[in-house]
């Protein structure tokens, strides 16, 4: 059996080693923090519920991402079914978010600007996924490129603004976590 | 391991959605060996999403209390077979102890428990007489044994919220720590404050006579409180500080419930709609949101159980909400968002005419949040002048109004710093 839920304790400790980042690969998908935390919860209980009946090949941590990526795929693919109005709402998505503080707007409008100076092929293809948020299927066919360039390239805006932004970004993620822990 | 653009290339996957759950692994692994990784991961989310790629600390708390309340008790046959005895020892005390609980209970005429306490959540409480009570954590009140037959007088240590059914001939009296609140008809609101010796009321709605041990007596209306200082004793009449709540419907109207039920719609508000108010603090909330925060229907109470379609009230407690783990200013006490609840009630019925009971009705009535259109939903507390904003929105129309909203709120705060 699994060692890491065969009790509480036990369970308990592979939670609080794997909600964060179990947390932002939902949300990457998803893109919505709500659902992210409804999908992850869920997705923790059933581990839990099956762990006596399910067999896991490889480790309890890869079903549990598993999980996490099929349920957060049947989430898009609800939200796509709906009205064509609600549509519209989830094809744009939490773009636009509204600062905690200053700093935060500074650093929204600094990102911006940052994303203005990218190279223009970079920059479009940054664009178009996260603010279109389109697959890198969709971006490439739109483009004529092949699927690894426009990861590549995603790869490449990134990285250039990680480094234009590196001055700000540490800060201000400290800023974020004195807010929450507040 | 990985060079820094094929990790770049992983990150870039990983941050737009497209990692496969290997791949997602491969990245945290990735993060997890180095605080300069993890930095580069946050960051890169932070600038795709434009919003915090860490997560709230305080939901990792919130949740695993969600699953931990939903997952049941472990089958370990073994262990509790060896320990058999002990269990069964166990049990037959608490049989006799429930016993000669129940037995004298039952010598009451009372079949109510007498004693509520609230440890660690916010309890609402039902009397016999209709009376209501919203206790906050780690509050308690005893009943007098006759509650109800001549008068009804209790005993409250903490905070509550009293919604008192008024009756003439059986006057309702709380008694904390020398202070006696008698009610003429009310909704009021008792506050223990231990570090500074005093305790709060505030009138709501009604009346009520305030009176110390020493005789001294004070006469509370709506809208009045009054502060009790220990040891002393003495009463003196305060201002109450006003908490505004907005709940904001999906037609972007705010709602203004006043705490006589006089919700306040402005249509099309603009910015000094919010802040005439003159709170003290300020907060702006929607029901869907709210439910979330809660983590189900917000306070969702059957108004008239004699009515199978009972009437849904949809009421929330800023105690709720610090419960949630969001901690507001203790002056906030009050806040609901009935009207905008029962239009959504109405619009869920519309669409749901053939539930009958109120099971049914509930349930519809999560799901008519969740396709409630557009969804917009965000939080705003503002407190000591500081603005503290969470806020999540799906409805790309209205984003600019709403921005625009809360920039002018907060120039307005800024304003009055």
């Amino acid at each position: 059996l699994i060692q890491q839920l065969s009790d509480k304790e036990h369970f308990k400790r592979f939670y609080e080693e794997h909600f964060v980042s179990v947390m932002r690969y939902c949300n990457s998908i998803v893109k919505d923090q709500t659902e992210a935390s409804d999908i992850v919860q869920q997705a923790f209980i059933v581990l839990w519920q099956k762990r006596n009946e399910i067999y896991i090949h490889s480790s309890e941590k890869s079903y549990l991402y598993k999980m996490v990526y099929n349920s957060s795929l049947q989430f898009l693919e609800k939200r796509r079914t709906r009205s064509s109005r609600e549509q519209q709402v989830a094809s744009s998505q939490m773009k636009v978010v509204v600062m905690n503080s200053a700093a935060e707007q500074e650093l929204e409008t600094m990102i911006y600007e940052a994303i203005r100076q990218l190279p223009t092929q970079c920059r479009r293809i940054f664009e178009m996924s996260r603010n279109e948020n389109l697959k890198y299927r969709e971006i490439a066919v739109q483009l004529d490129l092949s699927e690894k360039t426009v990861e590549n390239q995603m790869g490449k805006a990134l990285k250039i603004l990680r480094i234009a932004l590196k001055d700000y970004l540490p800060s201000l993620l400290f800023l974020i976590y004195l807010y929450y822990a507040q | 391991m990985h060079s820094e653009e094929m990790i770049h290339d992983l990150i870039a996957r990983y941050v737009s959605g497209e990692a496969s759950p290997e791949e997602a692994m491969e990245v945290e692994t990735w993060a997890e060996e180095s605080l300069a990784n993890k930095t580069c991961l946050e960051g890169c989310f932070r600038i795709y999403l434009a919003s915090n790629g860490s997560f709230n600390v305080k939901a990792k708390t919130q949740i695993w209390k969600n699953i931990e309340a939903q997952i049941a008790p472990l089958p370990k046959t073994p262990a509790i077979m060896k320990r058999f005895w002990v269990v069964s020892i166990a049990v037959s005390v608490l049989l006799v102890v429930t016993t000669i609980f129940l037995l004298t209970k039952q010598s009451g005429r009372n079949s109510f428990p007498l004693v509520y306490t609230a440890t660690t959540n916010t309890r609402n409480i039902q009397l016999s007489d209709g009376t209501r009570i919203t206790l906050a954590p780690s509050s308690k009140v005893v009943l007098e044994e006759n509650y109800g037959d001549a008068s009804r007088r209790m005993t409250l240590q903490g905070n509550a919220s009293f919604f008192v059914r008024h009756n003439e001939s059986k006057p309702f009296v709380v008694a904390i720590d020398g202070l006696n609140i008698k009610d003429v008809g009310t909704h009021f609101i008792v506050t223990d404050l231990p570090e500074s010796a005093q305790i709060k009321v505030e009138v709501h709605e009604g009346e009520v006579l305030l009176s110390n041990s020493m005789g001294q007596s004070l006469s509370l209306q709506a809208g009045e409180a009054a502060i009790y200082r220990r040891p002393s004793g003495s009463l003196e009449a305060v201002q109450i500080k006003k908490t505004t709540v907005l709940m904001v419907d999906d037609n972007e109207k705010l709602h203004i419930p006043g705490p006589n039920k006089d919700s306040t719609i402005i249509h099309r508000y603009s910015s000094d709609d919010a802040i005439k108010t003159n709170s003290d603090s300020l907060m702006i909330l929607s029901i869907v949101e709210a439910q979330r925060i809660l983590g189900g229907p917000v306070g969702l109470n059957n108004k008239d159980k004699n009515k199978n379609d009972g009437l849904l009230k949809l009421t929330c407690q800023y105690r709720l909400l610090s419960d949630a783990g969001i901690t507001l200013n203790s002056d906030v006490e009050y806040f609901g968002g009935e009207d905008a609840a029962h239009k959504a009630y109405e619009r869920y019925r519309t669409k749901y005419p053939a539930a009958k009971d109120v099971q049914t009705l509930k349930a519809k009535m999560v799901e008519a949040f969740e396709v409630l259109e557009g969804s917009t939903y965000y939080l705003i507390v503002m407190r000591k002048q500081k603005i503290v904003l969470q806020t999540k929105m799906n409805k790309p129309q209205s984003d600019v109004s709403i921005k625009t909203l809360l920039l002018i709120l907060k120039e307005k705060v800024q304003g009055i710093k």
